[in-house]
Order: structure tokens, then sequence, then C-alpha cells
């Protein structure tokens, strides 16, 4: 399984890249994969406003709706159309191709609650037990 | 012994029905209730739709308003279900709770392991499905089309139709269990809904009344997760949330005929 060290994590398995006082989200690939196939992707609208720990979006699969949970606080400036004909890009591609949304960030000491790619790697052995 | 709560709720229409399976979500996330488990069944008839799912072109609504059948969509995925001749149940607890790994398919796994021994100890003969590696999009829009993850089956027959909402540390999986089976009105409410030798209900194998299905599957849970069922009501926040849910989000069409997607 695979965790670039150039992102933040959050528990609830979305990560962060940071352009600037922008951020890229998306689900692990620890998510991706305890999720199974994803065949739909609720996405928040442009210029609405995420909080961090909060639900931002849904996606489905194997039936069940799971809640997407922001690892940042900010307006939401783009969001990944591709998404709604290929939903399986996230879990093809959950780092790159498969990114969900991008926010401006309203407070980004918040990335300081974030884990490292390591200590998230160490989260999830933890929680498998 | 662990406890959990034990709720046979009266038949209730389609929106109260979903209202209060949200309510029990929003106390049981906010540690307010025990984990729960649910026993309802539907008056009038009724369909359910998946949450992503569109009623419009899945549902024909058209007949379901000349036969008195109301339209709901979940919170939670899956695909359409007409609620007539069955029994729902929900279960509604932590995700962290010890008798259920923090998973969608680990938590298929083990509700169904519960309904198969109570359903054994009224002699039916069912079976769990094997995990099926792909659904997809393109899956038929009527739920008992196809067997799914994890799901129950007689003679390779469908028998129970389930589904998940996770999130804010709880699930929800609730599910239809088919006691009689109206074949013909099944395919004209729901047109998506090309096989119907994929499924069966109860009364093709036995003859049982809802109060001995309901205390036979409480035993198979109680028995499964060792744990003690004690009969209980809806909290005065449970019965004032749904009430509200009822009357904000599951009675109105904007909820029940558009489909999420801002994408």
């Amino acid at each position: 399984m695979d965790f670039p060290k150039d992102l933040k994590y959050h528990k609830e398995h979305t990560w962060v890249k940071v352009e600037g006082s922008r951020a890229l989200i998306g689900i692990t690939d620890h998510a991706q994969e305890e999720l199974g196939d994803i065949v739909y992707v609720e996405l928040p609208e442009r210029g609405s406003e995420s909080e961090q720990d909060e639900s931002f979006g849904t996606v489905e699969s194997a039936k069940a709706i799971s809640e997407l949970f922001a690892p940042v606080s900010g307006r939401v400036v783009d969001i990944n159309e591709d998404l709604a004909d290929q939903p399986e890009l996230i879990n093809d591609d959950p780092y790159d191709s498969g990114w969900l949304v991008e926010v401006e960030m309203s407070d980004p000491s918040e990335l300081d609650s974030l884990l490292t790619a390591d200590t998230y790697k160490k989260y999830i052995e933890e929680e498998k037990g | 012994m662990k406890f959990w709560r034990l709720i046979k709720s009266m038949p209730s229409d389609a929106f109260t029905n979903m209202a209060v399976d949200e309510a029990i979500l929003r106390t049981v996330s906010a540690a307010k209730s025990p984990p729960t488990l649910r026993f309802y069944s539907w008056a009038p008839p009724s369909i359910s739709v998946g949450y992503f799912q569109n009623s419009l072109t899945d549902v024909n609504v058209e007949v379901c308003r000349k036969l008195g059948i109301d339209v709901v969509r979940r919170l939670t995925g899956g695909r359409a279900v007409l609620h007539d001749k069955e029994l729902t149940y929900s279960v509604i607890c932590p995700e962290n709770d010890p008798h259920f790994p923090d998973n969608i398919l680990g938590t298929y796994k083990i509700i169904s392991s519960c309904l198969i021994r109570g359903l054994s100890y009224l002699g039916l003969d069912v079976s769990l499905t094997p995990f099926v590696k792909k659904i997809g999009k393109n899956a038929p829009s009527a739920c008992f089309s196809s067997p799914s993850h994890y799901e129950i089956t007689v003679a390779g027959k469908k028998l129970i139709g389930s589904a998940q909402r996770r999130g804010e540390g709880v699930f929800l999986q609730h599910g239809s269990i088919l006691m009689e089976l109206d074949r013909e009105s099944l395919k004209m409410v729901l047109p998506g809904l090309v096989r119907l030798d994929t499924v069966t209900s109860i009364s093709d194998y036995l003859s049982v009344d809802m109060t001995s299905l309901i205390s036979s599957l409480v035993k198979g849970f109680e028995e499964e997760l060792g744990i003690s069922l004690s009969e209980g009501f809806l909290s005065d926040e449970e019965v004032t949330l749904s009430d509200r849910y009822r009357e904000e989000k599951y009675s109105q069409r904007e909820w029940n005929f558009s489909r999420p997607s801002s994408i």
C-alpha cells in the first residue's frame, strides 16, 4: 500500500496536498481498498465552505454510503468532474487522477493537526489491531 | 454481557420509517442511545430507493401512485426495494463496537450470520452469498435482482436485501426480509427488475407469523453476538428528531425525487 511522503493525512483516511494556500484533497489508498469498487461520488459545490473534521461528501461502494471527512477547512474552489463518469479513478489512482476537491484553506495552521505518511501508516496498522 | 436496545415499531409509512432510522443514527452517534436493533414494516406498501438512485427513471412512479405505493429515498446505498409483505430490520451501532470490524463487508458478514442463525431456528435452510468481486454501476436497478456481498439466499435465490450508511462514528445497516412475494406488482412498479427467478420469500418454504419471525431473529442476534437485547422505545429526543426528519426531509419531493450530485 502506498502513502506518498509529500502528503498530509487525516485520521478519517483523507489526504491533503498543499500548494501555497490551496489544498488538494482525496482519499487514501487504504480507504479505497477498504471501500471496494466506488460506483458513485457526491461532492460539495464550488464556492461552498467545508469544515475540518466535518462531512463534505459521500461515496457509494458495496451498497454502502460512506461519508467523506474534510482534512482542512476552506472554500471549495474546484471539484474533480471526471469522477461523475469515472468514479473508479478513486480506486485506480487515489493520489492523482482520483483527487476529489481543491480548497482555499481558511486556517492553514490546521495542517499541523494532520499526520505524516509514517504516522498515518502506524495509525492504520494499530486500527487493524 | 453487553446490553442492546430492541425496538419493535408499529407498521408506519415510508417517510416515518426512514426518519426513525436516521433519528436513531444521530443519537447513537452522539452516544445518547445504546446500539439498537429495530424491526418494522411498511403501511402503506412502499418503494425505497438507494441514496444515489434516480427514482424517476428506476421506479414506475405513475403505477405506484395508482396503487397507493409511496416512494422514499434511503440514506443507505443499493437499489430499489418494494416493501410490502416483509419485515425490515435495522442495526445502528458505533463503528468501533468490538462485535464488528470497522469496514463495510465485515459488517455485512456479521449481521448476515446473526440473520442466518435466527432464520435457522425456523427451519429455513439459508446460506451466505460469498464475496462478489465486482458490482458495477450498471447493476440492475432493483435490489433483489441479484445477490450481493454476503447476502442471504435460499437455494441460490435472494431472501434478504441489505444496505449500509457509515459516518460520524456509526453505521446503519437495514434490510428487507421477504415474507411473501407478489411478483406481478414487483414487475409493474420496478421496470428494471428483469429477472424474478433470482428472488424468493419465506412463504415459498414455510408459514410463519411476524411475531415468531422477530423472536427467532432476536435470538439469532443475541447468540451470534453474545449480547442481551432488552425491549425499549424511542427516546424523547429520537421522537422529536424523527418528526423533524419526516417533515423536513423524507416526506419532501425534493429529497425523494432528485438524486444527490454536484458533479
